[in-house]
């Protein structure tokens, strides 16, 4: 295991990791404001690249396609609380979820009526040159993740920390009771939450696909492993969830780089597995273990 | 003088489960009324129906005049109406500061705000210097006080407080108890509702007893706190109409365990 | 109602046999049989999965990676080893099982969203294997699968075939039907409710949940097979994510909790997939179904099978009809409890209890003792510590140190349902009926720990599980002539008011036959006449020889009733004696009406 492979490994690494990183934030924030954990997460990211992707082939200028692309991931976020989770909100957790399901799968439904079976391209932004760091040598478009996921993360930190709206989404995350009795419209933030959970997805998506191209059918594996950044934080924390979603995307590149492919996956979800297990409390027993239990 | 705050014939409940039993009292401006009571009783219940947290099954809640039964918790607490919830509900996780901002969140003056955070901090100093420590790490008595001022910082026409000795030792119930006299007699006025009845009506102008949803004692504080009013409303002594079921029950006993015996 | 349940038992049949029977009359060429193969496949998996997601609500949705176990076994068997099909089938649904037993325990200790992503990291891995392994195939799978043969006997049409698949399907069917009208159906649908409430009554809730996952993979094995055998391939896209979701949305649209469901959204799922490819659209089928998903858990959550059943229901006028009005209760109902403890002996003994949340110690050091025969209250201010000892007693809390014995025996350690299986029965305050069920039902619940059939006896409809069910449905109506509610067994628990849900659950806690029942603020939400009935109620409970420990706020109930009261305060007991005693003493009128404000100041 030389430096310059593992280099070559864990930078592209993070670089992927960027991208579950936010997913994982998106299902904590989520799931903190309204209880959900919504599905159609990784939808957001779908979306997002492969409209970006369409629209700058139909010749539209590559910032306004990102910035369409990411508005349009908003609106989708709004769109999906609205419609089918807003109805619900006293439905058992298990309908809610399974109503994510359905959405995600009505939105890939329409990628692939929209955009068709085959992955899209999309130019990177400024250029197919390379740069070197740490001996590795990364595509120019890396900074634009890094950057794009950057500022949306001090973005999203400075809202939640700084603004009172942000402080009110946080207050409901911890006891929404009491927010109430400040004042707090919990239905209005939770709009505002899940679009923002979609906003920053589909931003996401977009600036990654001139590395990985952009499919109709990728969203779900990316909310799988956005998700396992998330869970490792309990789904309460983001600063967790995030460093988890970047952890998931340097484990990944580093089995694919180390082992083959294809067992790559297998070895991240059987981690996933073995984590869930272990925090759902396989080992407990007896009464101590009615209190444990994982997942909500 | 036109009472601050009146409830009329107020019922309310959660689901099926009827908790308030046409309640009536007011709260006139300037003065802490009591509203004590067991467990059970529905006093919890009567703060949130005020706060609009419940939804009202009969009867009307009246703020200076106007009605407020049907309007949302933030109108209401942008009208002036504050609660310090039971068991304080504070944010723990976040900081003293920010759990203090978060009680002026319907305010839109950010001077004012900003005016009415240092002079929280001056009333409670103790909160000052712990402005930057998470709320959770407070003692339970710094808990209770940071959740008045919290509650302070909407700037409030009337106070509403749930069972603020809960969890408290007694010199603490005593500082707190200081305090909110130290509120109304710089004009505010409070709905104060206990267990602990004698803390109470010690600081309080007038009372109510609540029982099993129903007010069925009110006047002066000082009168109620003879014991035999309010002991009956707590452990069904010496007299009242509780008496008279509690005989019954004791009754049917004997004779359904008679009848057992003349059978065996 | 048995009766109309069973009518409507046989129309679905009739229904059934008439559709299944005339489809290949209508729809001749090879394709179309090969649509009705592929739906009746599905069906297979389907009603499995109703049983797991529909009524024990687990979201496990990566069970299809058991339908690639069966698919491939029949594969590999077949292919490389030349073995009949049938018994490749058997082999497989047996492997799976084998397979799925030993992980379902762990899995589902997970709850929710945390299953649904446990279970398809599960089957994901497999189709990783799949593709790894040569032994497999690799991404090219097994191909050359043979034609199905039922030992020997080949069925060389397509609509031999058919039959063969929907007769699985229909056998399918009445295994799922016998386990729903059982008492593992009641316990399974408790679950959904509330695994502490089922537990409460004794409920193994556990066991049940891996029993159903069992079962659906069984199930899903076959359907594997039998989808492999008209496919004559496998490879390992064929059950991937997107198998999963189409069983998913098959089990949601047919309607969670039906089993003819699972049928009845298998046909529907597939006629869509094909009238959309008829259309040339196939390209909308994934929007549709997605739609379709999310519009009927919107706004009707039961399905098409649930509509179905509604609208017969709404035909036959068997719905509707007014709440009974307050019939008597009827002490005699009831038999004395057999087997009472010796009056005054202790029957209840904790002592020393503890149990701390941190620094908060919520039960500090607390012992008394529960006489035979007797009604100990349980009294205190508002967070005394009476809740929490109540679930120490119940089997909800572990406790720090102590003990606490009944009849002489240790039950700290135990779970709810073991201690339900002692004999300690319970009511809560905040009432925990399980509204997916009659009242009759509800009540039937609480006789579990005395039903003793087991999943095969249950599935295979033995006759004495019949002869099981009568009895308990007998007891069930005894029981509710108790408490006063005879002519509500059929309305749904939530259909009553508030006071007559009260008499269910207690009714439901006479039924499991307690010696001890604990009683959560049975008064609490009762107007004065529905109390003072209560009050009655539990002196006839008592008068049978069941004791009865009761946490209540309403001292009327309380000092009108109790043989003794127990009084606690800031997590320890500060009193305990007859009432008359307890109320004037000082340290308990101090405790409620509380200390000078001004005591200890300055």
């Amino acid at each position: 295991m030389d430096f310059q492979t593992l280099a070559q490994l864990v930078l592209p690494g993070l670089t992927t990791g960027c991208v579950y990183a936010l997913i994982a934030l998106g299902f904590v924030l989520c799931f903190n404001v309204s209880g959900v954990v919504n599905m159609a997460q990784g939808e957001f990211v779908m979306l997002g690249g492969l409209l970006g992707a369409w629209l700058s082939i139909k010749g539209v200028p590559l910032i306004a396609a990102v910035v369409v692309a990411t508005m349009a991931g908003a609106v989708l976020g709004v769109l999906q609380e609205r419609l089918t989770l807003a109805p619900v909100r006293r439905s058992p957790p298990f309908i809610q979820i399974t109503i994510t399901l359905g959405v995600a799968v009505i939105v890939r439904g329409i990628a692939l009526i929209q955009f068709g079976k085959d992955p899209l391209s999309m130019p990177a932004f400024s250029g197919d040159d390379t740069f070197e760091l740490l001996t590795a040598v990364l595509p120019i478009q890396t900074l634009w993740v890094w950057g794009a996921t950057a500022a949306m993360l001090i973005g999203i930190y400075y809202f939640l920390r700084h603004t009172d709206v942000g402080r009110a989404v946080r207050a409901c995350s911890i006891n929404v009771v009491a927010a109430r009795l400040m004042g707090v419209n919990a239905e209005r933030l939770t709009v505002m939450v899940f679009a923002i959970a979609g906003g920053t997805g589909a931003l996401a998506g977009a600036v990654i696909t001139p590395v990985v191209l952009a499919s109709w059918d990728a969203g779900f594996v990316y909310a799988l492993k956005g998700f396992i950044g998330a869970i490792l934080g309990g789904l309460r924390s983001p600063v967790v969830a995030v460093m988890g979603g970047l952890g998931v995307g340097v484990a990944e590149s580093l089995a694919a780089g180390y082992l083959s492919s294809g067992w790559k996956d297998a070895i991240v979800y059987g981690l996933l597995l073995a984590f869930l297990l272990i925090r759902g409390g396989v080992f407990l027993h007896g009464r101590a273990a009615l209190t444990a239990g994982g997942g909500h | 003088m036109k009472p601050l705050l009146e409830l009329q014939g107020v019922s309310s409940g959660y689901g099926r489960i009827r908790v308030l039993d046409k309640v009536t009292l007011d709260v006139k401006a300037g003065e802490i009324v009591a509203l004590i009571g067991a467990n059970g009783a529905g006093k919890s219940t009567l703060l949130n129906t005020v706060m609009g947290m419940i939804a009202l099954w009969a009867g009307d809640v009246r703020f200076d005049g106007r009605s407020i039964a049907r309007v949302s918790t933030a109108a209401i607490v942008g009208a002036g109406i504050a609660q310090v919830p039971e068991r304080r509900q504070l944010f723990g996780t976040m900081t003293v500061e920010e759990n203090l901002r978060l009680g002026a969140y319907t305010r839109n003056d950010r001077a004012g705000v900003a005016a009415s955070l240092e002079e929280q901090f001056g009333q409670f100093p103790i909160l000052g210097e712990r402005r930057t420590q998470s709320a959770q790490t407070l003692s339970g008595g710094e808990q209770q006080m940071l959740a008045i001022a919290r509650a302070m910082m909407s700037r409030p026409r009337l106070m509403l407080l749930d069972e603020p000795s809960l969890g408290l030792a007694p010199l603490m119930v005593a500082r707190i108890f200081q305090q909110i006299t130290s509120l109304r007699d710089a004009g505010g006025t409070i709905l104060v509702v206990e267990q602990n009845a004698r803390a109470a009506l010690d600081i309080a102008d007038r009372g109510y007893v609540l029982e099993n949803g129903k007010i069925t004692a009110e006047g002066e504080a000082a009168a109620l706190l003879d014991n035999a009013v309010v002991q009956d409303a707590y452990l069904g002594g010496s007299g009242g109409s509780v008496r008279g079921m509690e005989q019954r029950i004791r009754a049917r006993r004997r004779e359904i365990m008679a009848s057992m015996e003349r059978r065996s | 109602m048995r009766g109309l349940a069973a009518r409507k038992t046989t129309l679905a049949l009739i229904a059934f046999l008439v559709l299944v029977g005339g489809y290949p009359l209508l729809f001749r060429n090879s394709y179309e049989i090969g649509v009705g193969i592929t739906a009746g496949a599905l069906a297979i998996g389907a009603v499995g999965f109703v049983l797991l997601l529909g009524y024990a609500h687990q979201l496990a949705a990566g069970q299809p990676a058991f339908c690639m176990i069966g698919g491939y076994t029949s594969g590999i068997l077949c292919v490389k080893f030349g073995w009949d099909p049938m018994a490749t089938l058997l082999l497989g649904a047996l492997l799976s099982m084998a397979i799925a037993y030993p992980i379902a325990a762990p899995m589902l200790k997970l709850r929710g969203f945390v299953l649904v992503m446990g279970s398809l990291a599960f089957q994901l891995i497999l189709v990783v294997v799949a593709f790894e392994l040569p032994f497999t195939g690799g991404a090219m799978g097994t191909y050359g699968i043979p034609r199905f043969a039922i030992f020997g006997f080949t069925l060389q049409s397509d609509v031999a075939f058919y039959f063969v698949v929907w007769a699985f399907v229909l056998a399918t069917i009445a295994i799922g039907l016998n386990i729903d009208r059982s008492r593992i159906g009641r316990a399974l649908k408790a679950i959904a409710i509330s695994e502490m409430t089922a537990g409460s009554v004794g409920m193994n809730t556990v066991k049940h949940k891996v029993q159903m996952f069992v079962v659906s993979a069984g199930m899903a094995s076959v359907s594997g097979s039998l989808f492999v055998h008209f496919l004559r391939a496998v490879d390992p896209t064929v059950f991937g994510f997107v198998f999963s979701l189409n069983l998913v949305i098959a089990v949601i649209i047919g309607g969670l909790m039906s089993i003819w469901g699972g049928a009845v959204g298998a046909a529907i799922v597939t006629a869509l997939r094909e009238g959309l490819r008829g259309l040339s659209l196939p390209m909308w089928e994934t929007v549709i179904m997605g739609a379709l998903t999310a519009v009927v858990l919107i706004a009707f959550q039961r399905g098409f099978a649930g509509w179905i059943s509604d609208r017969f229901d709404r035909l036959t006028g068997a719905r509707g009809g007014k709440p009974p009005s307050v019939t008597e209760p009827q002490p005699t109902a009831l038999p004395r409890l057999a087997d009472a403890p010796q009056a005054g002996t202790p029957l209840l003994d904790v002592s020393s209890a503890k149990r701390s949340f941190g620094s908060l110690r919520a039960v500090d050091d607390v012992s008394f003792t529960v006489e035979a025969g007797s009604i100990t209250a349980l009294i205190g201010p508002n967070g005394a510590g009476k809740t929490t000892l109540l679930h120490l007693v119940g089997g909800y809390q572990p406790l720090d140190s102590g003990t606490i014995k009944f009849a002489g025996k240790p039950i700290e350690l135990l779970l709810p349902n073991r201690i339900a299986e002692l004999g300690i029965g319970r009511t809560f305050q905040n009432l925990q009926l399980f509204d997916n069920m009659t009242v009759l039902e509800n009540v039937m619940c609480g006789r579990y720990r005395l039903q003793t059939s087991g999943i095969l006896a249950i599935s295979a409809k033995l006759p004495r599980v019949r002869r099981d069910e009568n009895d308990v449905r007998r007891v069930a109506l005894d029981c509710l002539k108790f408490v006063g509610l005879q002519g509500a067994e059929n309305l749904m628990a939530n259909e009553l008011s508030f006071g007559h849900m009260r008499l269910v659950e207690i009714a439901r806690a006479l039924a499991l036959q307690p010696t001890l029942l604990l009683m959560d603020e049975p008064a609490s939400g009762l107007n004065d006449t529905e109390t003072e009935r209560l009050a009655e109620l539990i002196a006839q409970i008592a008068a049978l020889g069941i004791t009865v420990l009761l946490v209540e706020h309403d001292m009327r109930v309380v000092m009108g009733l109790a043989d003794k009261v127990v009084v606690m305060h800031h997590g320890k007991k500060i009193a305990d004696g007859p009432p008359d005693r307890i109320r004037a003493e000082p340290a308990v009128v101090a405790a409620y009406l509380g200390t000078e404000a001004y005591e200890t100041a300055a």
